[in-house]
């Protein structure tokens, strides 16, 4: 497998409304205290980006494992807002050896569209995926 | 509360981790990788059965992020997966304040398992105020 000519792969944008049951819900898996907040990893449900950059470069979900997260955060949002998002592979390591290993770091880029239709960034996503390409 | 070097977190243990949890944060996030819900996938992956999402262990290390800081929103989280969890498990989170900077404090934060595995680590940056 070659990955460094995948670099710049993009996919969005998707838009995900936020309803306030999905943020209940959320809050309930991980046994949130701080309720007053959206939980700083709701943005993981800005999914859709990273499946379409893995299926452009011929991955898929199950063949990667998740190495790092990084979230940067800009602004809050609220519910009955939706978040706009896109991914983009940003770089690409390579482990030589045996069984080569790739480190590949996908980019999202996250905001949220208030109600009259104007953009504000929420939050930039660092994903590190890591995909042992041995045999090939 | 202000924020200062060397601070260290109260403890938080959470209830074991279940298959019906492991579900609800399925259905909540989007993550329907059934490597997360069905056993049988999640052995022929070569898995030991069914494991929980990183990310739900990251939701536990930033929402105990967001307590220490006073219930503020956090400015940045970078979380290392390091081992698996599984149901059946509890997770417990211990966390410190390595360093002031601009009024921003920077905790380092880790989930362990029952067996004292680190499971995954975060570096966090929170307002120091």
């Amino acid at each position: 497998m070659e990955f460094k000519s995948k670099i710049g792969t993009k996919s969005g944008p998707f838009r995900v409304a936020i309803t306030q049951e999905r943020v209940n819900a959320f809050q309930k898996a991980i046994f949130a205290t701080q309720t007053h907040l959206i939980p700083p990893t709701f943005v993981t449900i800005c999914f859709e980006g990273i499946t379409g950059v893995l299926d452009q470069i011929g991955l898929k979900l199950n063949q990667v494992l998740h190495a790092e997260q990084e979230y940067i955060y800009y602004s809050e949002y609220q519910a009955g807002q939706t978040l706009v998002y896109e991914s983009k592979l940003v770089h690409v390591l390579e482990k030589r050896g045996k069984s080569p290993m790739f480190f590949l770091v996908l980019q999202t880029d996250i905001q949220v569209e208030d109600e009259h239709g104007s953009l504000r960034p929420v939050s930039t996503a660092n994903c590190t995926l890591v995909y042992k390409g041995g045999g090939e | 509360m202000k924020l200062q070097v060397g601070d260290v977190l109260s403890a938080r243990s959470y209830p074991v981790v279940t298959p019906e949890q492991l579900k609800l944060y399925a259905d909540a996030s989007g993550d329907q990788n059934p490597i997360h819900q069905n056993e049988a996938i999640a052995k022929s992956m070569g898995l030991p059965g069914i494991i929980a999402h990183g990310m739900l262990v990251a939701g536990y290390l930033a929402d105990r992020a967001v307590e220490a800081a006073g219930g503020k929103p956090l400015k940045r989280i970078q979380l290392r997966f390091k081992a698996m969890t599984l149901p059946g498990d509890t997770i417990t989170i211990t966390g410190s304040v390595r360093k002031i900077e601009n009024d921003e404090a920077h905790l380092v934060l880790e989930a362990k398992n029952q067996r004292s595995e680190l499971v995954s680590m975060a570096q966090i940056t929170v307002p120091a105020n």
